[in-house]
């Protein structure tokens, strides 16, 4: 019995493939099929690469310095907008099982949602470095609450370092807590919501 | 130090990284995609995201390799939303524009042209596959991490990706060895 085309590249990268490796002692067509899979395999590594159109980089420059200059109050809501996407997602049970959680690690539904969540961070992150929010805080109070805020999202970010590799529903929960205090944070630096309002997401965050 | 510059915003050092990375992230997104100007609109998003996130970038692993992750990403997404268009009948998009290059004897029997036009014919996942692991190296857990789907997956997409191509490239010989379900054997036995 030959081996299929799998089998032949399963063994043609090196994996164990003792079955089949026997088969080929004896049979010289499979062994033609496998060289030819390779012949294939070093012909593709061999097609040219393809070098970008000479004024890609004109419009990549223009798009990134258009986005830098977006005004901060179009932005704000990208989180908000984000996590209420990521929360319908999962009650029409996008992420899965019954209890609209995964019952395997991942899903589509859970790396859509994170990576919605992750370019939310960015986005919001992004702002952070905008100069008209790195003026110095003037109330007490509000400088506390961005100190404890950027604590928290220290904390949530070396959990999440600590699970690089794992897409599960406890990851979207972490992005999601990352995604609330970055805009908690946004908020408090650019004085646009209440005091109340932050020391909500940070409670919220403690609390999971 | 261009990485710290890029990731202290500075436009100059991002065109540093362009310059460095933007042909093999164009050589993929051209892989991938179905017209040049796919390939464009993926090259230009991969880089405005490794704009964006450069800051996040924690250096383990080779910045390339880094950069090649979201020219993958930025290429699936733009693969997926064409088919969900297609799909729905607003695009077609072009087909075969790798084959358009110019013919050069390969080396192993076929025309380079030949591989190229073949590679082109695949079906889009299985172009994909074909090129992420025999080209770009990924693993099939990595591959299977792009897709959202399992190894197996990945395997089966590979396997079928090449019975094309030996088959196009004439090498196939009348005989197939299509898998059924795991184990099977070809329909030539001995």
């Amino acid at each position: 019995m030959h081996p299929t085309t799998e089998e032949l590249l399963v063994l043609r990268d090196g994996e164990d493939a003792e079955e089949t490796a026997r088969h080929l002692e004896e049979c010289d067509e499979c062994r033609n099929r496998l060289e030819e899979l390779r012949a294939v395999s070093s012909a593709l590594k061999e097609l040219a690469q393809v070098p970008p159109p000479e004024d890609s980089w004109t419009e990549i420059r223009k798009r990134a310095i258009g986005k830098r200059r977006r005004p901060v109050g179009l932005q704000v809501g990208v989180a908000a907008a984000v996590l209420l996407a990521v929360a319908v997602a999962a009650m029409v049970g996008h992420f899965g099982g019954g209890n609209g959680f995964p019952e395997r690690a991942e899903s589509a539904g859970t790396r859509e949602a994170i990576e919605q969540l992750s370019s939310a961070s960015r986005e919001l992150e992004l702002l952070l470095r905008d100069s008209s929010l790195q003026s110095p805080v003037l109330s007490t109070q509000s400088a506390a609450m961005i100190v404890e805020l950027e604590d928290r999202i220290a904390v949530v970010d070396l959990i999440l370092a600590q699970s690089s590799f794992e897409q599960d529903e406890r990851t979207v929960v972490l992005w999601s807590d990352r995604v609330e205090l970055l805009d908690a944070l946004v908020a408090a630096r650019s004085g646009q919501i209440p005091i109340g309002g932050i020391v909500h997401a940070v409670n919220e965050g403690s609390q999971r | 130090m261009t990485l710290a510059r890029a990731r202290r915003g500075d436009i100059d050092a991002l065109e540093g990284l362009y310059r460095v990375f933007s042909l093999p992230v164009h050589t993929i997104a051209t892989r991938i995609c179905r017209s040049r100007d796919e390939a464009e609109e993926v090259l230009q998003e991969t880089f405005l995201e490794v704009s964006r996130s450069i800051g996040t970038f924690r250096g383990e692993g080779a910045l390339g390799a880094w950069v090649r992750r979201i020219a993958v990403s930025k290429a699936l997404t733009s693969m997926r939303r064409r088919r969900r268009e297609t799909a729905a009948g607003f695009s077609k998009g072009d087909v075969d524009h790798l084959a358009k290059g110019p013919a050069c004897d390969g080396t192993v029997g076929w025309k380079r042209i030949d591989l190229e036009r073949a590679l082109a014919r695949l079906p889009d996942v299985a172009r994909a596959v074909v090129w992420l692991h025999d080209v770009e190296g990924f693993t099939h857990a990595e591959i299977a991490g792009f897709f959202g789907r399992s190894e197996s997956f990945s395997k089966s997409q590979l396997s079928r990706a090449h019975e094309k191509l030996r088959s196009w490239l004439g090498l196939a010989g009348g005989t197939s060895y299509a898998s059924d379900n795991g184990r099977t054997a070809g329909i030539a036995r001995r």
